[in-house]
């Protein structure tokens, strides 16, 4: 089965931020009207959908589909907010400036009866209460993930990836807001609702054991291979990469850090100047009947958004029913109530600002 | 020297040049005597005066009805609707607020992160909302004073929650009756305050939107109109000539004004009745639907509290929801698109998950097992109701979004009156008089 890389990326933040301009001259407020022209065109990350699905899709809604697997939240590509694409789907802190900014369109719902299943976590967010401008694709966590051979012990905190007997041995996630919300958390910060001075305090004792060589290196979904191939002893880590990882090396464990961990999740909207809002969102509700999200929750092996998964996965054999008793992709309650989603700080510039300073961390 | 003309002939074609026989004339004097005027001219121009002095005064009537109904308008627009949603977000976000801290609560000291985070969340938008009804309620002192009593109990009731928050740790007791007051101010104080700002702003809404006395800006414009078109008839019939082109220019532009003044009245009141039919009573409707699940939502929690099943106090709550002729419903039918019917069939959709998870927790009660309730009430009830409520929530912004929409597209469509009516009528006087002015020339 092909595995999903869904962040072999980060070309610089500063690409993002340009994107972001961009698309703030060419968009206009969200619009009542509803496109359908064309065929539909959708850009995701790469390896993020089982592609027998897209087929699938196609025929059921009868339309044709252009399906691109080229995103990543510094995609620059060409024109986004023009009439290029009809879905995108960055990372729920790209989507909040994209509708904080009007990037995008608000979500045609009288195509979308499925909207009644996006769970609930999901709606609660400051930036679209109730996901009037979005529906999320997958959630991962970001927790810590390590080899307890190579540790010595088990790992229980995000203190652990600062201790001085892992000096050198642990990897980071080069993603800002994972990090420096993973660190908030064990500052007895809440990352739901950062502010600049405990997300600033958080970078600083980031900078600080950088500086006094604590991180081995700055990883993104390679951290597997690093984890694998012995070159550290933990790693910030992805649950769904994990998840795969644990079937090559069963030994590798991933825990949620008593302090919480971080939820992310990449979501789906409708730029401005889509040409088919309204098969943008027959996609979508394509996508959040259970039977068909059971089906790639089963290929991507992510946290699925969509309500009655669970019960879905059971019926598609053991594998599927090994899935849906996962605690990674289906957390129990207790568990849920310790994942932070980003709430972003209130200055996007000053967020901005903390971005670039991470960036200049990490290796060119 | 051409013959005389007699002075009350008409000339009898366009080029006689009307010579009048000052001798013959009556000598006129005193402050009164432009009444007495003899000679066609002296008729002619008594005529204008009249006619211009009417227009005038038809005019400024019709202005200063048009400005009160741009002014009343625009106040609605930015004022008065601004104020219905404030409030209703502020008794919206007060009663998120107190359900998130039950729910903090129920979790012990700090033990639900997500939940403060919600209540945290509510009072921000209880505050900004406050700030909102504050910069836009404009001079009613009444209403002021409101709003300090409401700030001050805000104060209150934030302190109070944290104290319960603080005392969960060693005296749960102390912590029940704290977080109990709270939610008495909440009820009692903060509600009817703002209660009171809500049904003053309606007053207003009601008397600003309610226009049947421009009808007399209209008619007095057509009664113009009217005048004009007589004048011009008699001038016509007296000067034969079919066309005196500044007359009938002065009545078209009375025509368009009335046109105008009509049209912009009528696109005005289509706007308000579209938001009170399309909009408010929808707004009305959700929010009588989530207060309405807060009350459900409370006694559940406080079910939990007191380890009793109230399954039968919660039965009616959720009746005036969903029975056939219930909110729901209600909300169904004052849904005014398929956008809307989506929407309103969400929060059918997420109540009823919301349901199933309470009827849980009231059977876990009784059967005594707190633990299991708790757990549930913390988490599966705890997520369902956040989507039932930002379902709600999101159904409201759209509302309160489709609402201020048409309070603006009523300001809009009234943009021009005040100018078009003020422009209008010295255009219209101005051409009269010039009218009469040809035809009293022709005469000299």
């Amino acid at each position: 089965m092909n595995r999903l890389t869904r962040r072999s990326f980060l070309a610089g933040s500063a690409a993002s931020a340009a994107l972001v301009g961009l698309a703030g001259c060419g968009g206009t407020a969200a619009t009542e009207t509803v496109s359908q022209s064309g065929s539909l065109r959708v850009l995701n990350w790469p390896d993020y959908i089982d592609s027998a699905l897209v087929a699938q899709v196609e025929q059921q809604l009868a339309l044709g589909i252009s399906y691109e697997p080229l995103w990543d939240d510094n995609y620059v590509g060409q024109d986004l907010f023009g009439s290029q694409w009809d879905v995108v789907m960055p990372t729920n802190w790209l989507a909040a400036q994209y509708v904080q900014e009007g990037q995008v369109q608000r979500l045609p719902v009288e195509f979308i009866p499925n909207h009644k299943n996006i769970d609930p976590v999901f709606l609660t967010n400051n930036w679209d209460r109730g996901a009037r401008f979005h529906m999320p694709w997958q959630s991962g966590i970001t927790g810590i993930a390590y080899d307890p051979d190579k540790t010595g012990r088990e790992l229980t905190s995000v203190a652990d990836l600062f201790a001085p007997d892992l000096k050198g041995r642990v990897a980071m996630i080069g993603e800002m807001r994972e990090a420096v919300g993973l660190v908030m958390l064990a500052n007895g910060d809440d990352p739901g609702r950062p502010t600049i001075d405990q997300a600033e305090n958080a970078y600083e004792r980031i900078l600080e054991a950088d500086a006094a060589g604590q991180f081995h290196s700055w990883v993104f979904d390679d951290f597997a291979t690093s984890l694998a191939n012995g070159d550290v002893a933990a790693s910030m880590a992805w649950s769904g990469n994990t998840v795969t990882l644990q079937e090559q090396n069963p030994n590798i464990k991933f825990v949620i850090p008593e302090e919480g961990a971080i939820q992310w999740f990449d979501t789906m909207v409708i730029p401005n100047g889509a040409s088919n809002a309204k098969g943008a969102a027959e996609w979508m509700n394509a996508f959040y009947d259970p039977a068909l999200a059971a089906r790639n929750t089963e290929f991507v092996q992510y946290i699925s958004p969509v309500l009655g998964v669970q019960d879905e996965l059971r019926q598609l054999g053991a594998a599927g029913r090994s899935l849906a008793d996962n605690p990674l992709l289906f957390p129990d309650d207790e568990t849920r109530r310790r994942f932070f989603i980003w709430g972003g700080l209130d200055s996007s510039a000053a967020e901005q600002d903390l971005d670039d300073r991470f960036a200049s961390l990490l290796p060119e | 020297m051409p013959g005389k003309a007699k002075r009350s002939e008409a000339p009898t074609t366009g080029n006689t040049v009307s010579v009048v026989d000052k001798a013959n004339e009556p000598v006129q004097s005193g402050r009164f005597s432009w009444l007495r005027a003899g000679t066609t001219p002296d008729r002619l121009q008594l005529t204008a005066i009249a006619a211009v002095f009417i227009i005038v005064a038809v005019g400024v009537a019709s202005w200063v009805l048009t400005d009160r109904l741009v002014n009343d308008t625009t106040e609605v627009a930015t004022s008065t609707g601004e104020v219905l949603i404030a409030t209703q977000q502020i008794s919206a976000s007060f009663a998120e607020a107190d359900t998130a801290a039950a729910a903090v609560h129920l979790a012990g000291a700090d033990g639900n992160r997500e939940q403060r985070r919600l209540y945290e969340q509510a009072m921000d938008r209880a505050t900004s909302s406050l700030e909102d009804v504050a910069r836009v309620v404009g001079d009613d002192e009444i209403s002021h004073q409101a709003l300090q009593s409401i700030a001050g109990n805000t104060t209150d009731y934030a302190g109070l929650i944290d104290a319960a928050r603080l005392a969960s740790i060693q005296d749960l007791a102390a912590a029940n009756s704290q977080l109990s007051q709270a939610s008495a101010l909440n009820r009692n104080e903060i509600t009817s305050a703002v209660q009171q700002i809500a049904d003053r702003a309606r007053d207003r809404f009601d008397t600003q939107t309610q226009a049947p006395w421009y009808f007399v800006a209209i008619i007095a414009l057509a009664i113009g109109l009217a005048l004009l078109i007589v004048l011009h008839l008699r001038l016509s019939r007296q000067f034969r000539r079919v066309l005196n082109l500044p007359i009938a220019l002065a009545a078209v532009v009375l025509l368009v004004m009335v046109i105008m003044s009509a049209r912009g009245f009528a696109n005005q009141q289509a706007a308000f009745n579209d938001a009170e039919e399309q909009a408010f009573d929808a707004i009305q409707v959700s929010e009588q639907i989530q207060q309405i699940a807060y009350r459900h939502r409370a006694l559940g929690t406080s079910s939990i509290l007191n380890g009793q099943n109230i399954s039968a106090d919660l039965t009616p709550l959720e009746d005036v929801l969903a029975a056939s002729n219930g909110l729901f419903g209600q909300a169904l039918s004052e849904a005014s698109s398929t956008r809307e019917v989506a929407a309103a069939e969400e929060i059918v959709a997420r109540w009823d998950r919301y349901v199933i998870e309470s009827d849980k927790l009231q059977g876990a009660l009784r059967v005594d097992n707190a633990e299991l309730a708790e757990r549930i009430a913390q988490g599966s009830a705890n997520a369902a109701f956040n989507g039932f409520n930002t379902s709600v929530e999101a159904a409201l912004l759209d509302n309160r979004e489709q609402f201020l929409g048409q309070l603006q597209t009523a300001s809009d469509s009234l943009r021009w009156l005040r100018g078009l009516i003020l422009l209008g009528s010295l255009l219209a006087a101005l051409l009269t008089w010039w009218g009469f002015a040809e035809r009293i020339g022709e005469y000299r």
